[in-house]
């Protein structure tokens, strides 16, 4: 085709112009960072609004205020500091036993071949048993007190830390073991002073998982056969239908597992400094 | 003291029992102040060697050794990696400090050692920076400092510029030449490049492929400090044709089977 064979009546070329603008802006919308608190708080008040004007009762679901008020009751009463604190300890106490042995278990079936052999298809026959299910078993065998609830916890969050700890172990970068080794390392250099360090992020994968599922344990240890305990407190004031009560302890939970992953965070900015940006 | 290869091969045997030969009677010595490079195409056990002579892999036959070194002395062998193979937990100091542990160097003189070994690697500066916070050519320099601060009795390189760009590889090669004056230790370099072995050796291995073999050394006759000067230019095209057709028929047989270097 000829161009100048193209004119309009005015004489003007009649081929137009069409710029190219990106097309991926509509992947890149962009929220601000004040949206978040603002959405909360919405939230709260069509809650608060929803409830105050008896759409929905406050038998079923309390407003905010209302379980705020519950909150401080059971504060001055102290039933929520001691259930808070005996939780707290069963949690701690149960998450340290199970992660600490995971990443024990986890490095030495990563380094021995015999142990790697016969404990992994022992912990993958184990692994997917729920451990809600065996509680009433730990029971019988030591009994409904306090240890039982730490050992279930320890047994739900041992497994992902040790799967995560042994495959990291196992899949160390070959390069930084064949540095390490060029500049004279000893086997016990290599493994102190690159495997460990390599497995570390991976570590602390499993250790987040970990901490979620064993707040899910906690709870349905609690109500299982506790008398203390925020899973505990809840069953009590739900067979009571004492809902705000009930709402208490689930804030409270939420709350608890916030802490749990924020402090894993912290942790690991802490010890991991080079991951961070 | 010298670096003796001698008679050294390497079969590698899969699980089928199908046996591969890597590298077949490689006889090579080197001296004192001496930078040998080896090249050859994929597939020709360059790295292999460079790993048997590092202590990384075992060679199926035949003997590496130092000779003549000192009663009572450990010679130290430095390595710089392709990959960097920097430690990502450790800071460019600590990573530079790696090899002085082990071999039992104090802390404060660890922490001169490094410093000056990265002052001369041009990345003053950059000492508490961790590894991904530094660019390619950043990076394989801490790599070099880390080996040349133990002060080596034999330094491998194992393609130490071909992970970097271009650009980078060229200037790299220029800091590495003026680095390795003034450290005059025994080099034992691999690379795929030939304009790189002819540019910094003084004799170039030349090996064939599957089995490896030395089908050439050539010895690089121009003084290292004229190697930039225009006069020479024709001269090192010259050497570096001479590679080339050695090891020809080899590349194109490696490239028409697609098999990476191992």
């Amino acid at each position: 085709m000829k161009t100048d064979d193209v004119k309009t009546t005015q004489g003007r070329n009649a081929f137009e112009r069409t710029e190219i603008h990106s097309r991926m802006r509509f992947l890149e919308k962009s929220a601000p960072r004040w949206i978040a608190p603002v959405g909360i708080l919405v939230i709260l008040a069509v809650w608060q609004t929803v409830t105050g004007i008896g759409w929905v009762s406050e038998a079923d679901l309390p407003s905010p205020v209302a379980i705020v008020k519950a909150g401080f009751e059971m504060v001055k009463t102290g039933e929520l500091w001691m259930n808070v604190g005996t939780s707290l300890a069963r949690i701690a106490l149960g998450y340290l036993l199970g992660a600490g042995s995971g990443v024990i278990l986890g490095v030495i079936l990563g380094f021995s071949r015999i142990s790697e052999r016969v404990g992994i298809p022992v912990a993958n026959a184990l692994y997917p048993i729920p451990k809600l299910a065996i509680i009433p078993l730990i029971i019988l065998w030591i009994g409904a007190g306090e240890l039982s609830k730490i050992v279930v916890i320890a047994a739900e969050v041992l497994f992902p830390v040790l799967f995560s700890t042994y495959s990291a172990v196992r899949n160390t970068d070959p390069s930084l073991i064949r540095a390490a080794v060029a500049f004279g390392a000893t086997r016990r250099t290599v493994i102190t002073r690159v495997i460990v360090p390599a497995a570390l992020p991976t570590i602390f994968a499993g250790l987040r998982i970990g901490a979620g599922l064993s707040l899910l344990i906690l709870v349905a240890a609690e109500m299982i056969g506790a008398q203390h305990g925020i899973g505990a407190m809840i069953l009590q004031y739900s067979s009571l239908m004492m809902t705000d009560k009930v709402l208490v302890g689930v804030v409270l939970l939420s709350i608890l597992g916030l802490i749990l992953s924020r402090g894993l965070v912290q942790l690991e900015r802490w010890l991991l400094p080079w991951k961070s940006e | 003291m010298r670096l003796v290869l001698e008679a050294l091969s390497k079969v590698y045997r899969d699980k089928a029992g199908q046996e591969t030969t890597a590298l077949a009677d490689i006889h090579l010595v080197v001296e004192e102040e001496e930078f040998v490079a080896i090249v050859g195409p994929s597939g020709c056990g360059k790295s292999t060697l460079l790993s048997i002579v590092a202590g990384l892999t075992e060679a199926t036959s035949g003997s590496v050794y130092f000779d003549g070194v000192l009663p009572g002395r450990t010679p130290r062998i430095g390595m710089v990696f392709q990959d960097h193979a920097l430690f990502p937990w450790r800071t460019v100091q600590k990573n530079v400090e790696f090899g002085l542990e082990q071999v039992g160097v104090g802390k404060l003189e660890r922490a001169r050692r490094a410093r000056e070994g990265l002052r001369k690697v041009g990345l003053q500066g950059f000492e508490d920076k961790y590894p991904h916070q530094l660019s390619g050519g950043m990076r394989q320099r801490v790599g070099i400092a880390r080996a040349l601060v133990i002060e080596p009795d034999l330094l491998l390189m194992d393609e130490p510029l071909s992970a970097l760009d271009a650009q980078v590889r060229l200037l790299m090669q220029d800091e590495l030449m003026q680095l390795w004056d003034s450290v005059r230790q025994k080099t034992l370099y691999v690379t795929h490049n030939i304009d790189e072995a002819v540019a910094l050796a003084d004799r170039v291995v030349v090996l064939s492929r599957r089995p490896g073999r030395i089908v050439k050394v050539i010895p690089i006759d121009v003084p290292r400090a004229l190697r930039k000067q225009h006069a020479h230019q024709v001269r090192l095209m010259e050497y570096a044709e001479e590679i080339w057709q050695t090891i020809r028929r080899d590349a194109e047989a490696a490239f028409m089977e697609g098999v990476e270097d191992r």
